[in-house]
């Protein structure tokens, strides 16, 4: 009845459409076009079918239910060091046919910027694509490269106007976003509500409140890059209670000589330093 | 490229002249239409941030405009991101206003960050240039006169501030364009935005 046609309602556009065309301006446009929602939703089927309908103690279902699919999402890892932000993730491989480099988790933005994601990878893109794009239009625009709050900030804004709109869903995302600028090293947790924080040590996905805690008992200030690359996987490793799948694992370092992503032997040297569980 | 003699144009002189610590900048007063003094108050030096100030020649309209415009977004920009613009960003940001929509007029963007104190000139299609002391406007031949002369790497604010009142003055005897008085500021990381006295102006013409 609603979902006559199948176009999805907001496309990442070139350049130019995203500065002009909002996704909401588009989404009203759509509504209207429709006619009125709320007359044509059949009534008393609870308050989890628009994402614009606040439940009678003021909750949106569907935000909350996005969350659950970050929830889902592999367990990804992030954290502060001396000099800079570390990403790891386990990307869980299912089968020994899938070739692991095909699947992306941890995604370049800019030279000083580097995102790692949690819940439907899809959704995931669509983020990461406009984070590239906002960064490129700072440097357009200001002839610098973009603040990390900043950018962050654009990112949540846009993540929020998809709980307020009709006629489309939440992002599935959450995005731990680490970068380094004028200000400092950074680390921030984005989820599908368009919130973010700032951390020194955090994590996103299944198995997060695990992580979470080895963070609490571990993290401290100050260290060196490879203390901690050693303590993002033992975090990583603490979430699966087995040794980590070494072709499934992700290095991700963001400093001052920029974004890079380990190869498979960098990785493998560093998952060699662990040491390996009991039993 | 010349603009019609009916309308209002500032055939102008503008400096903008970087020392140690800060910039001084300044601009003339006189507005022309063709032979005729049209006004002889004009301003054409504009604070736009706490850290940053611009100076227009050419049409006054085009440079009102643009001086409203760029206001409005250096103090957006300090909102949303709680910090000031950097000189070079509001260099670009107007580099990029004109490339899309030619205005007839020539700028000068100078200010102090976290990089010193800089003196942008910017034409009319966009061309942006970053220069240590720059001059702009009809009266410009005769300020770098005094400026190629004047000028030293490291000088002090008020050897800075005598420099910029003498190119200007030179400039308001020599061009029929230029004149009636002018004004100046001084812009340090410190200070910010300060205006220059007339009774200081008005003193150090005299000295000399």
């Amino acid at each position: 009845m609603r979902l006559r046609d199948s176009k999805p309602s907001v496309q990442m556009g070139p350049v130019l459409g995203l500065i002009q065309g909002s996704p909401t301006r588009t989404l009203i446009k759509r509504r209207r076009r429709e006619g009125n929602g709320e007359i044509m939703q059949p009534s008393g089927r609870g308050y989890d079918h628009g994402i614009t309908t606040f439940s009678p103690d003021g909750r949106l279902f569907q935000v909350e239910y996005a969350r659950e699919s970050v929830k889902r999402g592999t367990t990804t890892a992030g954290l502060k060091f001396k000099e800079g932000v570390v990403l790891v993730c386990d990307k869980r491989i299912s089968s020994r046919l899938i070739i692991p480099e095909s699947i992306e988790k941890m995604f370049k933005i800019d030279e000083h910027i580097g995102v790692a994601t949690s819940g439907l990878v899809a959704d995931a893109r669509q983020l990461v694509a406009r984070a590239r794009v906002e960064s490129q239009i700072n440097r357009i625009t200001y002839a610098d490269t973009v603040p990390v709050d900043v950018l962050v900030k654009k990112l949540c804004d846009f993540k929020q106007s998809f709980t307020q709109y009709g006629g489309s869903r939440p992002f599935g995302t959450a995005l731990l976003l680490g970068g380094v600028d004028d200000e400092g090293i950074h680390l921030y947790e984005t989820d599908p509500s368009g919130a973010y924080q700032s951390y020194h040590a955090g994590a996103i996905g299944s198995n997060r409140n695990t992580v979470i805690e080895y963070f609490e008992k571990n993290w401290k200030a100050g260290m060196t890059l490879n203390a901690a690359m050693k303590m993002g996987l033992e975090a990583l490793r603490s979430a699966n209670d087995t040794e980590l799948n070494r072709e499934a694992v992700e290095v991700v370092v963001i400093d001052g000589d920029g974004y890079r992503i380990l190869d498979r032997g960098e990785v493998t040297k560093q998952l060699d330093r662990l040491k390996p569980l009991e039993d | 490229m010349e603009a019609q003699d009916g309308v209002l144009k500032t055939g102008t002189s503008t400096v903008g002249i970087t020392f140690n610590g800060g910039v001084v900048v300044g601009a003339d007063h006189r507005a022309t239409m063709g032979h005729f003094i049209a006004n002889k108050s004009v301003q054409k030096l504009f604070k736009i941030g706490d850290n940053l100030a611009l100076t227009t020649a050419g049409l006054v309209g085009h440079a009102q405009s643009l001086s409203r415009t760029l206001a409005a977004e250096v103090s957006l920009y300090q909102l949303r991101r709680g910090q000031n613009m950097t000189v070079k960003g509001a260099a670009t940001f107007t580099a990029n206003l004109l490339s899309g929509r030619p205005h007839w007029v020539q700028l000068l963007i100078v200010g102090v960050d976290a990089d010193g104190s800089h003196v942008y000139s910017i034409d009319s299609a966009g061309g942006s240039i970053p220069d240590v002391y720059c001059a702009t406007g009809s009266g410009s031949p005769y300020m770098y006169g005094v400026l190629e002369d004047g000028f030293s790497e490291g000088m002090n604010r008020a050897d800075t501030v005598r420099l910029a009142a003498r190119a200007l003055s030179a400039s308001g005897q020599r061009d029929a364009a230029s004149g009636n008085g002018m004004d100046l500021a001084v812009i340090t990381a410190k200070d910010g935005y300060v205006p220059v006295e007339q009774s200081e102006i008005d003193s150090l013409l005299k000295k000399k």
